[in-house]
């Protein structure tokens, strides 16, 4: 909860809803900001909700909710999924350096470069990928520290994909694009994939996901 | 003027092993609330790992042993509440709360961990959850918000050497289980378990560690009535053990098998499975074994009458 410094307004930014779903098949998000949409707008104060990037996609927000503003996943590549977005990829690299100074802290920015694009555009996964890096050295993190860094972050992935999700993952590499409601929402939710609205909305695996052997078989098959 | 704790040195290949420089470089530089995962599924293993990081990190470290019936949120927040500023909260036992035994209060206490993430960033410490490698997939797929939040899993497993003299170390200490108490009983499985899942089961070496430790848990699922599980470890080593063309440990299974049969009063069955255990101990000359399956069938007798 925030106050502004004059003490008229109140804004409200509840905390990020947990995902549940629920006995009817409808999840708990789903639920809430549709079926309970006037109940949440009743406070008399302004209010942001958050919600998961699949939900304004899957269900008309719309209709309760004035205005829905997306927060996508910053592009590093571009919709072709081979040309390197330069732009996202400079936007990213920003926000490490705006965090630990690269210089002291990397041998090379081209070590940046990779962690950047190995997050797939996703801030938590990219500073977790920075995270993992200081772990390898008590000095300057050299490319060969790459490695093991962008392993455990398959290695995170691998814990969160199941068999049956395989199909489903294939389906949105091969057509770059979640197909609406054939795509379960945990999918995005736990980021295997990853949503992008530049101009236009696309998707794709998440890099850490691609990664995972048993994933690229299957791709490959 | 405090003693700078002992500098690691840098980590050259990506090995499992590097896993503990890489936890005492982030325990070290973690300020306020961060999450890690360490994956280790042998306790005594874990004992050691965490004594020798007590003395590399150089700030106190808090254990707690989460128990059945336990909020393991307000565990967690009453020992840092007692704990110095500086802590690090070792978190033991959220897997005993995870078993299929109890689906329902693992899904509870799973959804709770998950909508109630921010409630442990609020404890402003570094937690570092010890957890089995059977509970990480559970962790990251049913409390998805709560692992999304981890800092670093790190995985401890049991250099080979030291695998064998811990299992050598664990089955011989079992004899004297009998008499032991549920909790210390329950201890030994998950030792035994931990174990077990530390051998890839590859070499003909390794499946008779399997086998070896699939007739223990069947003896112990035994001594707490578990029946079913004790039934299900015993079909195990047998299977092991067959394929191994190890007689001898096939009888035992046999005899195991027996036992178990006796417990729940199906005497037919259990005659049955001793008088096989008989004929593979005399075909295998394993005097040994012949004698306990004649005891064990002038013991059937007696119930007949």
């Amino acid at each position: 909860m925030r106050r502004d410094p004059n003490h008229r307004r109140l804004r409200l930014s509840p905390e990020k809803m947990f995902y549940q779903t629920l006995a009817d098949g409808q999840t708990s998000d789903s639920a809430l900001f549709v079926h309970h949409a006037e109940q949440l707008k009743a406070p008399q104060c302004h209010i942001i909700y958050t919600v998961p990037v699949w939900l304004v996609f899957n269900v008309n927000l719309g209709d309760a909710f004035a205005e829905t503003d997306l927060i996508p996943m910053v592009k590093v590549f571009e919709s072709d999924g081979q040309t390197p977005s330069a732009e996202g990829r400079r936007a990213l690299f920003e926000v490490v350096a705006r965090r630990v100074n690269v210089e002291r802290v990397f041998e090379k920015p081209e070590i940046v470069e990779r962690l950047v694009e190995m997050s797939g555009g996703s801030i938590r996964d990219l500073l977790r990928l920075v995270r993992f890096a200081c772990d390898e050295t008590d000095d300057r993190i050299a490319l060969d520290h790459c490695e093991a860094p962008i392993r455990r972050l398959i290695r995170d992935y691998d814990q969160l994909v199941r068999d049956e999700d395989i199909e489903r993952l294939r389906q949105v590499h091969r057509l770059r694009r979640v197909a609406g409601d054939d795509i379960p929402g945990r999918l995005l939710h736990l980021r295997l994939v990853l949503e992008y609205q530049n101009h236009q909305r696309w998707a794709d695996l998440h890099p850490a996901v691609l990664a995972i052997p048993r994933v690229r078989e299957w791709l490959e098959r | 003027m405090t003693q700078r704790p002992p500098r690691t040195r840098t980590i050259g290949p990506w090995t499992p092993l590097a896993d503990f420089e890489r936890l005492v470089r982030a325990l070290r530089r973690s300020r306020g609330f961060s999450l890690y995962i360490a994956l280790c599924n042998v306790p005594l293993f874990r004992a050691d790992m965490v004594r020798q990081l007590k003395t590399m990190v150089g700030r106190p470290i808090v254990e707690i042993t989460l128990r059945r019936e336990c909020d393991p949120h307000e565990a967690v927040a009453s020992a840092r509440n007692e704990a110095p500023e500086d802590v690090i909260l070792f978190i033991y036992g959220l897997e005993a709360l995870l078993t299929s035994v109890d689906e329902k209060g693992a899904r509870e206490v799973l959804s709770q961990l998950n909508w109630r993430r921010a409630a442990y960033r609020r404890l402003d410490r570094p937690l570092v959850f010890w957890l089995p490698e059977f509970a990480v997939p559970l962790l990251a797929r049913n409390a998805p918000d709560f692992f999304d939040w981890n800092s670093g899993v790190y995985e401890f497993k049991v250099p080979e050497v030291a695998r064998l003299s811990m299992l050598t170390e664990t089955l011989n200490q079992l004899p004297g289980f009998r008499s032991a108490e549920e909790g210390k009983t329950r201890e030994r499985m998950a030792l035994l378990k931990g174990l077990g899942d530390e051998y890839s089961g590859k070499t003909p070496a390794e499946r008779l560690a399997h086998a070896r430790i699939a007739l223990q848990l069947s003896q112990m699922h035994e001594q707490l009535a578990e029946y079913q599980a004790a039934s299900e470890a015993a079909a195990a080593a047998l299977e092991l053990f067959s394929a191994l063309g190890d007689e001898r440990g096939a009888a035992s299974v046999m005899r195991q098998a027996a036992n178990i049969d006796i417990r729940v009063a199906r005497y037919g069955e259990a005659r049955g499975k001793v008088q096989e255990a008989l004929r593979v101990s005399r075909g295998g000359s394993d005097r040994a074994g012949e004698a306990a399956a004649l005891h064990q069938l002038g013991y059937l007798a007696a119930r007949l009458g």
